[in-house]
């Protein structure tokens, strides 16, 4: 576990070595700023985070795929992924210290966002609760680390990093779509199953306070399935 | 290397992802399967509010088979309002399976055919007792019919055939002459009201087109059942009055036509009067209750199992677009909307509640003083009358509200202003109204009546006389000290100010009154405090509240001159009462409110009068953007209160209207304006800035 927390650090201070690290930070702090400033911050109004949870399956849609796609796609294209495989290092490790260091960088873009839950302590009377906004946090944390697991499959299967985005951001908008709106044209036992992986409905959840077990294990397995694939792709590479 | 040689590797690699995805979908649906939720809300907003989730538990008790469902059109709907009762409907989904829960989008397609199997469903159900129930009004008009002939072919001849062999030659002999001829007259109109009953009563049990079909046995029988008991009442007097001319010594043509006429009437009369009775004790089908609701698909419906009946709860108000203070609201509303229909059906035999008050007239309904009051207790299915005593001796009846006889009735009873004179010469003295009261209420006691008695301050005392509105706590071991209510002051910037008003913050303790009301302020107007006695060893009593004596809180015996200076006055009043050694009494904490209990007798004493008004206990603050009760605790022990003093204390249970909602507060526009800028644009600034900076330093 040591060599994957060792790639993990690596990999997170990577991001900020990179303009792209902070403007990841900065877009994400701009979106969400947007969504809080119009949506939320309205004198007499609700003094809630909820709607920015409640968006952030959808707002972290176009950031997740951007830190994940060069998790493995970046060392692939530039010829290091021989050499950190062939390394003394299994490809588990490996996966698992990439995935890790960009759920840490999530963490970090997430950040400047407590500046709304200070906004909201300064403006609003009484004070709100801190239940349901760390039950949204956790959600960001959980629904980031899903996205990302999926972003480091699709990382994995690709060199090229446009692909590696496009390809997560688009099964992510395909997920969303198909788990979020009634379709009234596919089979019912398929609405059940989309119903049952609704990504939306969990966050919901979330957001008004509650944490359910059965959401949290979603998540984290969730994102065990996309791991064990791309450990199964990057392994893939030695027997090719 | 070889592809036989590379089997070996790959097999294991996917031996191994599928083990760990097929690890992984096993804990997602163990984790399904076994969900455990945990509200991090401190006010338990996204839990079940004790009163909702007392009425799911009742539901589950009585065999579950409950079902909720919103219909609306989310388009017309406001979002947030859309997602607050979808809230609570997911809430009590998961609150287990004796209530169902169903979301019906009557603006979509999809939704319109649900609907209509949803209403064609309901009609069903109850077609049983619809179609029982039109046979009956349809045989009912039959004999409404039956009897318009008789009265237009028979009577009306008859009575006309008496009067024409009465000669007029007396001015009695005119008198009765004149008599027989009106009311064959009167006879013919009757027989063309009662055709016209029969044939409005007949149109309205056959279904009529439009979106809900229905027979409506519920509009047709008051038509059918006023018609018939006014020609009840009518052949009542005729009868009477030719019966009275038969053996009167009138002349014997006449006398002995009159006398088979009386004698015709009296089985035709008594058949009237228990068929409209019949008619009034027909109870209405669930179905037609929410036929309204139904007609407008927009509702929120609590439908009972097969038998169990159909609650509807008006949607539109809930889902309507409005002020954000109120549309915070909407979740505790919605709870205590579907938490009410829902115990209507559990528990159909809701109380009765009878203010009673010594006022020389009837306001409840016309002043705004209870209106809030009412609307909270009927939005509870509790129906509320008015008694004054000093204008009638008995309380009402409650017949029409309790066809079945199984409703509880709860006395509210509200003191009068004893130092008041009358107004007019007709008008009675405070003291006056307040004896009679006093003797109303003893009344009631006597009876094994519940009450919730209000006490105000009393001038009695003063006098060496007893309170005689709160004589009645003597038989629970009870006396107000209603001659010196409780006071205190406050040293303002302005000068010394006496404050009559107390807020109260109960501690709680066993009594389910006690429990309901237990950390939520309770505002108490001019407070009274009670006392033991020694005189009642056979009842019980529970302390519900107590005031504190701090603050320098004390009894007042000088108290008049305050009483009657108004109130916005008040704090300008020349020499405001002061505490004086003598007279006064600073023997506080005092007992205001208690729960008293004497055999089957329960009586509730509050040792202040207006606590419950709307002014007081559905004052809210609207300060600082937010509506929120001002005095949560008012309306709690109010309705607590009633449910204890009626036997049904399972039903007590806070209300999700207790709770508060953080709100953002006023902001200046230009304050507004930097927030909103400084979090959309200059955060982002910021972390590019501090990138650059980053960058700049680490190279």
């Amino acid at each position: 576990m040591s060599a994957a927390g060792v790639i993990a650090g690596r990999e997170f201070r990577s991001f900020f070595r990179l303009p792209v690290g902070w403007v990841v930070i900065a877009l994400y702090a701009a979106l969400t700023g947007v969504v809080f400033a119009a949506g939320t911050l309205q004198p007499g109004g609700v003094a809630t985070m909820r709607d920015f949870f409640a968006l952030s399956a959808w707002l972290m849609l176009p950031v997740t795929p951007a830190i994940s796609m060069r998790l493995l796609a970046e060392e692939a294209r530039s010829g290091t992924l021989e050499a950190l495989v062939t390394s003394p290092v299994s490809d588990a490790h490996v996966v698992l210290g990439k995935y890790l260091g960009a759920l840490v960088f999530l963490v970090a873009v997430l950040a400047p966002t407590l500046a709304f839950v200070a906004t909201l302590w300064l403006v609003s009377d009484p004070r709100p609760e801190a239940g349901p906004i760390i039950a949204g946090y956790l959600s960001l944390v959980l629904l980031g680390g899903l996205y990302l697991a999926v972003g480091t499959l699709a990382s994995a299967l690709t060199s090229n990093q446009t692909l590696a985005f496009l390809l997560t951001f688009f099964f992510l908008v395909a997920l969303l779509l198909a788990s979020g709106t009634r379709l009234d044209f596919v089979p019912s036992w398929a609405q059940r199953a989309f119903y049952a992986v609704s990504i939306q409905r969990r966050v919901a959840e979330f957001a008004k306070g509650i944490v359910g077990l059965g959401d949290t294990v979603f998540f984290i397995s969730g994102a065990a399935c996309f791991l064990a694939l791309a450990w199964g792709a990057l392994e893939s590479r030695r027997w090719r | 290397m070889s592809a036989v040689r590379r089997l070996g590797p790959a097999s294991i690699t996917a031996a191994t992802a599928f083990a760990v995805i097929a690890v992984a979908v096993v804990a997602a649906l163990l984790g399904a399967r076994f969900d455990a939720r945990l509200d991090l809300t401190a006010s338990g907003e996204q839990s079940l509010a004790p009163r909702l989730s007392g009425a799911i538990e009742r539901a589950a008790r009585a065999g579950g088979g409950f079902e909720g469902v919103l219909v609306a059109d989310r388009r017309s709907a406001d979002p947030q309002a859309w997602r607050a009762v979808g809230d609570v409907l997911d809430l009590v989904a998961r609150a287990g399976e004796a209530v169902r829960v169903t979301r019906i989008d009557a603006g979509s397609p999809g939704g319109v055919e649900e609907y209509r199997r949803l209403v064609d469903r309901l009609v069903e159900r109850d077609r049983p007792e619809l179609e029982s129930q039109s046979a009956r009004i349809a045989e009912a008009g039959a004999f409404a019919a039956e009897l318009a002939d008789w009265l237009e072919g028979t009577l009306s001849p008859a009575l006309g055939h008496v009067a024409t062999l009465i000669e007029p030659a007396t001015d009695a002999d005119a008198s009765n002459r004149r008599f027989f001829e009106e009311r064959s007259a009167v006879a013919r109109l009757a027989s063309r009201q009662l055709l016209d009953a029969a044939r409005r009563a007949g149109a309205a049990i056959t279904p009529q087109g439009g979106d809900v079909a229905l027979p409506r046995p519920d509009e047709a029988a008051p038509i059918l059942a006023d018609a018939l008991a006014e020609r009840a009442a009518e052949l009542a007097a005729i009868a009477q009055e030719s019966a009275r001319f038969a053996v009167g010594g009138s002349p014997p043509p006449a006398a002995d036509a009159a006398r088979p006429v009386a004698g015709a009437i009296v089985p035709l009369r008594d058949r009237a009067a228990s068929t409209a009775d019949t008619l009034r004790r027909l109870p209405r089908p669930g179905v037609l209750r929410v036929a309204g609701a139904l007609e407008s698909a927009e509702a929120l419906l609590a439908i009972g199992p097969p038998g169990g009946g159909i609650a509807a709860v008006d949607a539109a108000s809930l889902l309507a677009p409005s002020e954000s203070a109120v549309r915070a609201d909407t979740r505790a509303r919605a709870q205590e909307l579907v938490a009410g229909a829902l115990a209507a059906l559990v528990e159909p035999a809701r109380p009765v509640v009878v203010i009673v008050h010594g006022e020389a007239t009837r306001f409840t309904r016309t002043l705004p003083v209870f209106t809030h009051a009412i609307e909270r207790l009927e939005r509870r299915g509790i129906d509320v009358l008015e008694w004054a005593p000093v204008l009638e001796q008995d309380p009402p009846h409650v017949t029409d509200r309790d066809r079945i006889g199984q409703r509880p009735v709860v006395y509210v009873v509200i003191s009068p202003d004893s130092s008041a004179s009358s107004r007019t010469p007709a008008d009675k003295p405070g003291a006056e109204r307040a004896a009679t009261l006093g003797r109303a209420l003893e009344r009631l006691a006597d009876d094994g009546m519940p009450i919730l008695l209000s006490l105000n301050p009393s001038v009695m005392p003063t006098y060496g006389q007893p309170d005689p509105v709160a004589s009645v706590l003597a038989r629970f071991g009870l006396e107000a000290l209603s001659g010196t209510p409780i006071l205190r002051d406050e040293a303002l910037p302005t000068g010394r100010v006496v404050l009559t008003d107390h807020l109260v913050i109960p501690t709680g303790g066993e009594h389910p009154i006690a429990a309901a009301v237990r950390n939520l302020g309770v505002a108490l107007v001019w407070p009274v405090a009670l006392r033991r006695t020694e005189a009642g060893e056979s009842a019980t009593v529970t302390e519900l509240m107590r005031l504190d004596a701090e603050r320098g809180a004390w009894r007042e015996s000088q108290w008049l001159r305050l009483w009657q200076t108004p109130r916005a006055q008040r704090p300008y009043l020349p020499d405001p009462p002061v505490f004086d050694e003598a007279r006064d009494h600073r023997d506080g904490p005092w007992l205001v409110a208690a729960a008293c209990e004497r055999g089957p007798l329960r009586l509730v004493a509050i040792g202040s009068n207006n606590w419950h008004v709307d002014q007081v206990a559905f004052e809210r603050r609207e300060a600082e953007g937010r509506l929120v009760p001002a005095f949560p605790g008012n309306a709690e022990l109010l309705e607590a209160s009633i449910w204890w003093l009626a036997g049904q204390e399972s039903l007590i249970a806070r209300s999700a209207e207790a709770r508060s909602t953080p709100r953002i507060r006023p902001l200046t526009e230009r304050d507004l304006l930097a927030l909103r800028w400084g979090l959309a644009a200059g955060l982002p600034l910021l972390v590019l800035l501090l990138g650059a900076v980053w960058r700049g330093v680490r190279g």
